[in-house]
């Protein structure tokens, strides 16, 4: 069938990918600025029920991992993990990596530093916005990815399904004419989902790699190196989806991740190290103990101005996570089968969490460090440009020309893997789950993304990017608690028989 | 369409999908 007669969700779900490139190419303020006004308004009058649900998928995870539940192996029955459990953790904190973190780990703190500081003393300000990065980043994020990427490894390895997102429907649900439609587009809707948010990730990786680069040769304009690295990114990524380069590229994440590791430990020896992990205990001290209540938080009785900066990040990032859920939850699935559900949903949610509370401990702490005790310059980079903020904080240590230039290499490879990797996720959802899509259909995948790519970079602006990729993702508020439905009715049957 | 009317519009229809799912969960198994 495959390269024969394509699917019809292969011909939709390519259709509405390329048209949503054509349209941000040709257009790219109107797509953003639509994308906008349409988050916004979701955002406004749904706000509460996107906060509730993180909060609800983080307890639904508790108490799965500590019912009976929690003995059920993803497997058939008597099934051992495939992986060792180090090689699996290992694995789940390259999945927690990414281009967002080499761009996020300082402006994000500062940035939230800049907001709270107008309404209490900086420490004050410095410990809550640390906090409100780790709400952001941790648990509520990695409950998400945890309970999609279990319903995917449940269905797929203990049922026998496929790993789409059309497995619990028909399979918890009966194979009827409704649960077949519903589970059709909740694929297609997938596609979509992983398509624009894997293109929002190559926006970014562009416009990272193009500041650093530009740092580093000396250009003044970071904007005329867009094409040239938007096109070494293309071919990147594009060769290996061609050809088979599975291990290659599982060496180049490694490769990624272990530069981003080396950068962290670099900055906590030769930063301020003590008053780092200061910062970091009492950040996590403040998290664990705060991070469920502070999951239903809504900046109900505040005004505009906090609203909105509420908004454009938390309220942004449970969307974010959900956009992604269906990409990472495949990926973690995959590399889970033989866990226990209590096994999995332990490591999935608390290594990676551990891992984000290091990282923006490290680089957010040397953030506030430089606007509470030094010249407060780096907070100055930050409004101005968010993407030059890491450099600028490389800047301020020794062998910074090396310390830049690896953190280009780690977000180019960060980009190129995780689109290689999305591109034939993507490919093996079109075909109806065929675990081996042929060269030309993951080409495809690849161009297209590709083009969604340059549409986000045409529309030029991170929060726009963002905006499009909250848009994206909106039908997953919907799908994910139907999915959730359909895993407990399972596991309920299960423990009767 | 005024902001309120919208606001009340998307509520309404949470309410309704949280119906929704209060079925899915009450429903028989097949």
């Amino acid at each position: 069938m495959d390269g024969k007669s394509p699917r019809p969700l292969l011909i939709v779900a390519v259709a509405i990918s390329a048209a949503i490139a054509v349209w941000g190419i040709v257009d790219p303020q109107q797509l953003g600025s639509l994308a906008s006004s349409a988050v916004t308004t979701q955002f406004d009058s749904r706000g509460w029920f996107i906060m509730l649900e993180a909060s609800g998928l983080l307890f639904v995870a508790l108490f799965l991992a500590f019912s009976r539940f929690g003995k059920i192996r993803l497997s058939p029955e008597g099934a051992e993990p495939e992986f060792s459990t180090p090689a699996w953790i290992a694995m789940l904190f390259a999945a927690g990596m990414g281009v967002g973190l080499l761009f996020y780990g300082t402006a994000e703190p500062l940035t939230h530093f800049d907001e709270l500081k107008q309404f209490s003393p900086a420490p004050q300000a410095a410990a809550h916005a640390l906090f409100v990065t780790y709400l952001n980043w941790g648990f509520h994020a990695w409950a998400i990815y945890a309970m999609v990427g279990l319903i995917i490894a449940y269905f797929a390895f203990r049922r026998q399904r496929t790993l789409l997102l059309s497995a619990p429907l028909t399979d918890a649900l009966g194979e009827t004419r409704w649960t077949r439609a519903a589970g059709w587009l909740f694929d297609l809707l997938s596609i979509v989902a992983i398509a624009v948010g894997l293109a929002g990730s190559l926006a970014m990786g562009v416009f990272q790699v193009q500041t650093g680069l530009a740092g580093l040769l000396g250009i003044a304009d970071p904007g005329t190196l867009t094409l040239p690295v938007f096109v070494a990114m293309c071919i990147a990524f594009l060769i290996p989806l061609r050809r088979d380069l599975g291990e290659g590229m599982a060496k180049l994440s490694n490769t990624a991740m272990l530069i981003a590791i080396g950068l962290m430990v670099y900055l906590l020896i030769l930063g301020p190290t003590s008053y780092l992990m200061n910062g970091i205990v009492s950040g996590f001290g403040r998290y664990l103990f705060g991070a469920l209540p502070a999951g239903f938080s809504t900046a109900e009785f505040f005004d505009q101005g906090v609203v909105n900066w509420f908004q454009s990040w938390t309220l942004n990032y449970m969307i974010w996570w959900l956009a992604w859920s269906p990409f990472v939850g495949i990926f973690i699935a995959r590399i889970s089968r033989g866990r226990t559900i209590r096994e999995f949903l332990a490591g999935v949610i608390i290594a990676p969490t551990l891992f984000s509370i290091l990282w923006f401990g490290v680089f957010g702490g040397l953030g506030f460090f430089d606007a509470l005790r030094q010249d407060g310059a780096l907070s100055i980079v930050n409004r101005e440009n968010l993407d030059a903020t890491t450099f600028a904080l490389l800047e301020r240590f020794p062998l910074d020309g090396l310390t830049r230039a690896a953190t280009v290499v780690a977000a180019f490879l960060f980009v190129v893997t995780s689109v290689v990797s999305a591109g034939f996720t993507l490919a093996v959802i079109g075909t109806g789950g065929n675990e081996d899509p042929s060269p030309r259909i993951r080409t495809i995948w690849g161009a297209i993304l590709g083009a969604l790519g340059l549409a986000m970079v045409f529309v030029g602006d991170i929060a726009l990017v963002r905006s499009i990729i909250a848009l994206s993702a909106t039908a997953f508020v919907f799908i994910v608690p139907v999915l959730v439905l359909c895993l407990l009715r399972r596991l309920r049957q299960e423990t009767y028989i | 369409m005024s902001h309120e009317l919208i606001d009340t519009f998307m509520n309404v229809t949470v309410f309704g999908y949280i119906g929704l799912l209060i079925w899915l969960a009450l429903r028989p198994d097949p």
